[in-house]
């Protein structure tokens, strides 16, 4: 075999490697829909979407523990049996509920909850794998009446409303540590000024809206106007969060941007970036900042928070803890600190991320009903983006812990003591 | 945080615009009685640089408003081992630090108005070939090579723009990668092949130039979850050399 051979030889070699070169990637791609937009059939249908929704576009995969494939070969076979069993012994609200129960028991997300629809749209389901029976309610009106019974209490003002399911709202001032001065108690039950903005036709808006006022001012979405929060004789003050169990995260611009002499950053955040569970985007800055009236000179803050404070409140009582003036008096919050929106058209459809599904289906929002009952409808109420704290610490499930821990105690509330406000009342009128 | 840029890109780019530039003058100008002592039985090393475009090959199926930008340049340096055993073939080896970016555009419409937002990616890998060259030719040589590849993604770092949905606006991001155990398969293995010219300068001074695949064959994450789809890197580079013949 002479030289020139043997060279074409080798080259054919070359080009032979190339060809099994190009070959030797995996090629069976993935081929899934947009959970967002599925439309399901069966039990199984319903299954995969979901299952599949939360793979891909989970927020928290980077914490939690849960074996998600493990849960999907484990019940993909349960909603199997169900779609056998449709003609013949067809599945009942308490199996369906456990089996969705289970298969979601211990995801991290503390703000999860599934809103599921049967075959027939008969009833809807809903499960909350964060939720648990051990966790006290909260006593808003004992608390209320104890504080208007607090010695010294002035401009008491309540808009508590046990048969009223807004926003309620109470102020009032408290004697401070010498005479003539005073502490600022202002509580709120929920973040959702949107309901009692000036051109809202929300019917007790008035009525919910002056303890806002008495506190804030008159122009109390724009922050600390011309309330008591900025009266000279107001040496410090006190938020009351308890049982507060978040809303609309804008809120906190005017109230507590109203309470901060400059921009404050207490955390980041990053959403989903991609189909891997663990694909994100890049950190981005978690930024209070000073709304356009706000308190010129910095008072002592004390928020009150317990294990029934969640998301909006977490927020809030995490940035005033942050703050130098800031004191976290309570209990250890809820745990849902990764905020969403809950609006699919909003975040998934643009971000992937977060709520998906029939958003119609959520009871707190919409008609209460899927657009097509007889279909198995389902919308995941899910995080939106992580959230950490300023040294990268996740703060979902855990919750925030108080600087001074005052744990909720039912029997004081009876004997007529607001231990927790107590606690604020101490340490306030014993600054220095 | 600074950008973690190849030390050598700029040095990368000068060697191979240089040695591409003075490739076909100086092969012409040397007499053919030193272009016949090609290398017989030799060892050879050298360095070698260049520019190179990566391909990110990613299916996001219904994230069709994630979109991957390629190519994405990058640079390439590094050095050049080789054995002849005869004048026509030769085993290659060396190592290589060769960048395999990408960047990604989320484009989308809200309430008819269009949002962009983007992520460029660095990343710098360490490429080990192993490879057979063939040579046809006396005084320029065309030569063309096939083999593997080891890798090791040294570093990584991303900047752009992303968006804050408790705070409603835009933030550049400009971070370094952080490398997850569970996630990215930092191993690298793959096939490599390209042509090119070389030939020989004052005494056994041999200078080329080439284009060359870097065609990884291993996923840039680890099977952490049934339902992934694989990420791969293609690498394209352009490439200059300057050896030396023992």
């Amino acid at each position: 075999m002479n030289k020139i051979t043997l060279q074409i030889r080798c080259w054919i070699v070359c080009l032979l490697f190339i060809t099994l070169a190009v070959s030797c990637r995996k090629d069976d791609l993935l081929d899934v829909p947009n959970p967002n937009v599925r439309q399901c059939n069966s039990y199984v249908d319903q299954f995969e979407a979901i299952w599949q929704g939360i793979d891909h576009s989970y927020v928290l995969w980077a914490r939690d523990t849960v074996d998600w494939d493990a849960r999907y070969r484990k019940f993909r076979p349960v909603f199997e049996s169900f779609d056998a069993r449709r003609a013949t012994n067809p599945v009942d609200s308490a199996e369906y509920h456990q089996a969705w129960k289970d298969l979601t028991k211990g995801l991290l997300d503390h703000h999860m909850a599934l809103f599921l629809w049967n075959p027939d749209g008969k009833y809807k389901c809903k499960v909350t794998p964060a939720s648990n029976n051990y966790h006290h309610t909260t006593d808003v009106e004992a608390q209320l009446n104890i504080l208007q019974n607090q010695p010294g209490v002035t401009h008491f003002i309540s808009s508590y409303d046990a048969s009223n399911a807004r926003v309620k709202s109470a102020f009032c001032l408290l004697p401070g540590r010498t005479a003539g001065k005073y502490i600022a108690y202002f509580r709120f039950s929920e973040f959702d000024l949107r309901s009692i903005s000036p051109d809202s036709t929300f019917a007790n808006k008035e009525f919910i809206v002056a303890p806002f006022k008495a506190f804030y001012g008159d122009n109390y979405a724009s922050g600390v106007t011309n309330g008591y929060a900025a009266n000279e004789d107001v040496e410090s003050i006190i938020i009351d969060v308890r049982a507060n169990p978040g809303g609309n995260v804008s809120d906190l611009d005017a109230l507590f941007g109203g309470l901060i002499q400059q921009d404050q950053q207490f955390g980041y955040t990053r959403y989903k970036a991609g189909m891997g569970r663990l694909d994100y985007s890049g950190w981005v800055p978690l930024v209070m900042y000073r709304a356009k009236n706000y308190l010129s000179k910095p008072k002592p803050i004390v928020v009150l928070s317990d294990i029934n404070s969640a998301s909006c409140a977490e927020i809030f009582t995490q940035s005033i803890k942050t703050l130098p003036n800031g004191t976290f008096i309570g209990e250890r919050t809820f745990g849902a600190t990764c905020a969403l929106i809950p609006k699919t058209d909003i975040a998934f459809d643009i971000f992937y991320t977060g709520c998906f599904g029939d958003y119609n289906t959520a009871p707190f929002e919409g008609t209460g009903r899927p657009s097509n009952p007889s279909s198995f409808s389902f919308y995941v109420y899910t995080a939106t983006y992580d959230a950490v704290t300023n040294d990268y610490t996740s703060l979902e499930g855990s919750g925030v812990k108080p600087d001074i821990e005052v744990l909720y105690s039912t029997e004081s509330l009876r004997s007529g003591v607001d231990n927790q406000l107590d606690a604020a009342l101490k340490h306030l009128r014993n600054l220095q | 945080m600074k950008h973690n840029r190849l030390p050598c890109q700029r040095v990368a780019f000068l060697i191979f615009a240089c040695m591409t530039a003075l490739l076909p003058a100086i092969a012409q100008s040397q007499p053919a009685d030193t272009l016949a002592k090609a290398p017989v039985k030799h060892w050879c090393f050298g360095i070698t640089g260049g520019i190179d475009r990566n391909y990110h090959n990613v299916d996001m199926v219904y994230m069709t408003d994630m979109r991957f930008d390629n190519y994405s340049p990058g640079s390439v340096v590094g050095l050049r081992l080789a054995y002849a055993p005869v004048s026509w073939l030769s085993i290659n080896t060396g190592a290589v630090l060769i960048q395999k970016n990408y960047k990604m555009d989320h484009v989308f419409e809200y309430y008819n108005l269009r949002y962009g937002l983007t992520t460029s990616a660095t990343n710098n890998y360490i490429n080990v070939p192993l490879e057979l060259r063939f040579s046809l030719g006396r005084k320029v040589k065309i030569h063309g090579f096939g083999g593997v590849f080891g890798g090791y993604w040294l570093s990584g770092h991303r900047t752009g723009t992303t968006y804050s949905f408790s705070n409603e606006r835009y933030y550049d991001v400009d971070e370094d990668w952080e490398f997850n155990d569970k996630r990215d398969n930092r191993l690298e293995t793959g096939l490599t092949w390209g042509a090119g010219l070389s030939g020989m300068i004052i005494g056994r001074i041999e200078i080329g130039a080439d284009i060359r695949w870097y065609y990884s064959t291993s996923d840039i994450q680890k099977p952490y979850m049934v339902n992934l789809n694989p990420r791969y890197n293609t690498t394209v580079a352009v490439q200059a050399s300057l050896s030396y013949w023992l």
